[in-house]
């Protein structure tokens, strides 16, 4: 079995990075949040416009983004920062949630610690302390089937369906040959081919649960007023050539090949398996909200797959941009990662495509900087809502 | 290109009857060398991309294809050819065989619909010929998906 070199964790979890994660726990707390990053090496901060006047089945979404996000095994260690005592969601409520990976946590509370420049500095002498403490550990051997690798994809065209997407299901497939655990959330683009995901669930009830999130996830457009299946594929799909919605869906969902799915999650909530294989999640086709479910999840990788090019690029999560558009490619060449657009001029074959993005995958796992990781254009942190703000 | 410009065995300029020639002396085309196989009607051949070996159908992603065409394939299946009997825009796709009614339209080595009438090698295959079996409140009871 293949290995790479990570940072091995108190709880047996391997990250791909050692951030030191400065957490906003409200959106009040955001301005402390960036400053102590401002001033740390390597620190990087979360900030988000939640955590207040939400409903409780909302807020529980929103907990276990911020906690999923600190849990992830590419974060070192966490300081979280608060500005009240958050019903049902403090800094401590955090830190507990975070507890069980064993990584160093501290708290902050902008009124408690002296306002904010009080906060500031508490904040930024445990972020220091951090950051050095987490500097001496050395990445060592792992195996490969200790990454969990997201994918998403994004701002798609007619190469994402042939190239981009179907060589990153294959990529996906050869991680899981060597034990591996792919993760696909984005359960609005499932629609339509649910056949061709119940058939590879490894129980009737995910099947079920499979049918369920998409089910759900159409009355919620229903609740809004908009009939997305009445008008599936779009008017511009169409004129772009996509016939069917299940032509389209296929097209989507080949980000994942045909190896069984595992197990279902809710929004941002963390496998319970570890077997190799397919994972699904339930959430939305909003991109940024996609990918940071996925990171809250564990993933410490994500491919994201682009026709007419993406920034997408989360700050914990290395984000390797996958296009089988040639003119995108060269257009964002320094935010795009991968082509393999040679697919269409029959340079490389779609099996190669598939190790092109494994192997870029697997130096991203080793420590090489994705294009958006090196500009640090950490742009894709947000949350799903599930509830109004009251 | 007029024949005489081609520099291989002026008996043999279209590569249409050539082909057949060959065929029919059981000999393959890669015996043959490289300005033979590249000949002038073989470079203008336009290219749609299949992603399955199954698929019956291929997409115009290289550039567009204009009725009459002489299309060969990337991809998949190489070994297909056809003439294009309709403009295909980019992103649309081809019938790289004759589909019967009802049979099913096949990407990515699954269905993406049915055909709605026969559609011949080389056909437009689109929302004018393909129906969608998914999501179809009109077929109901016989749509397990669709009954919800």
């Amino acid at each position: 079995m293949s290995q790479f070199m990570g940072f091995h964790r108190p709880n047996g979890d391997v990250g791909i990075r050692n951030h030191v994660l400065i957490l906003s726990g409200t959106v009040y707390a955001n301005g402390v949040v960036e400053r102590v990053a401002d001033t740390i090496h390597g620190a990087v901060p979360i900030t988000h416009a939640n955590g207040r006047c939400q409903v409780a089945p909302d807020l529980r979404v929103t907990r276990r983004f911020l906690a999923g996000t600190a849990m992830n095994p590419n974060v070192g260690a966490v300081v979280i920062i608060d500005h009240f005592r958050e019903e049902g969601m403090t800094a401590e409520d955090l830190a507990d949630d975070i507890a069980p990976t064993g990584k160093p946590i501290a708290t902050v509370n902008i009124r408690g610690d002296g306002g904010f420049i009080g906060a500031v500095e508490k904040a930024t002498r445990y972020a220091q302390d951090f950051t050095r403490r987490i500097s001496l550990q050395q990445r060592e051997a792992a195996p490969l089937s200790k990454i969990l690798f997201g994918t998403e994809c994004g701002t798609s065209d007619t190469t994402s369906g042939l190239a981009s997407n179907p060589a990153n299901g294959l990529a996906g497939e050869l991680l899981i040959a060597q034990g591996g655990r792919m993760l696909m959330a984005e359960c609005t683009e499932w629609m339509g081919c649910e056949n061709w995901l119940t058939e590879k669930a490894a129980s009737p009830a995910i099947a079920d649960a499979i049918v369920a999130g998409v089910q759900h996830m159409e009355a919620r457009a229903l609740a809004s007023g908009e009939d997305i299946r009445g008008s599936q594929p779009t008017g511009d799909n169409m004129a772009g050539g996509l016939t069917t919605i299940e032509e389209k869906s296929m097209g989507a969902v080949k980000k994942i090949g045909d190896s069984a799915i595992i197990e279902y999650l809710e929004i941002a909530e963390a496998p319970t398996k570890t077997d190799p294989g397919n994972y699904v999640m339930y959430g939305p086709g909003m991109g940024a909200e996609s990918i940071s479910s996925m990171a809250a999840a564990g993933c410490q990788v994500l491919t994201f797959c682009t026709g007419g090019g993406h920034t997408s690029n989360h700050p914990i999560m290395p984000t390797i941009k996958v296009t089988g558009n040639r003119q995108s490619f060269e257009l964002m060449r320094d935010t795009v990662d991968v082509d393999v657009s040679g697919v269409f001029y029959d340079e490389i074959t779609l099996a190669e495509a598939g190790q092109i993005v494994f192997d870029e995958v697997e130096r991203v796992c080793n420590g090489y900087l994705t294009k958006s990781e090196a500009l640090r254009d950490n742009n894709s942190f947000a949350i799903h809502r599930v509830g109004p703000s009251i | 290109m007029s024949p005489g410009a081609l520099p291989f065995n002026p008996v043999v300029t279209d590569i249409d009857s050539g082909r057949a020639i060959l065929d029919d002396l059981l000999i393959g085309f890669a015996d043959y060398p490289p300005q033979f196989r590249r000949s002038a009607e073989r470079q203008s051949m336009k290219k749609v991309f299949v992603v399955y070996a199954t698929d019956n159908v291929g997409t115009a992603v290289l550039e567009p294809i204009q009725t009459g065409d002489h299309v060969s394939c990337n991809g998949e299946r190489s070994d297909l050819e056809v003439i294009a009997q309709a403009d295909i825009a980019y992103g649309h796709k081809i019938a790289l065989m004759d589909i019967a009614q009802g049979d099913t339209v096949l990407k990515y080595g699954l269905s993406i619909g049915s055909a709605l009438c026969d559609i011949k090698a080389g056909d437009h295959v689109h929302t004018h010929n393909v129906e969608s079996n998914r999501g179809r409140g009109d077929l109901a009871d016989r749509d397990a998906i669709a009954s919800e």
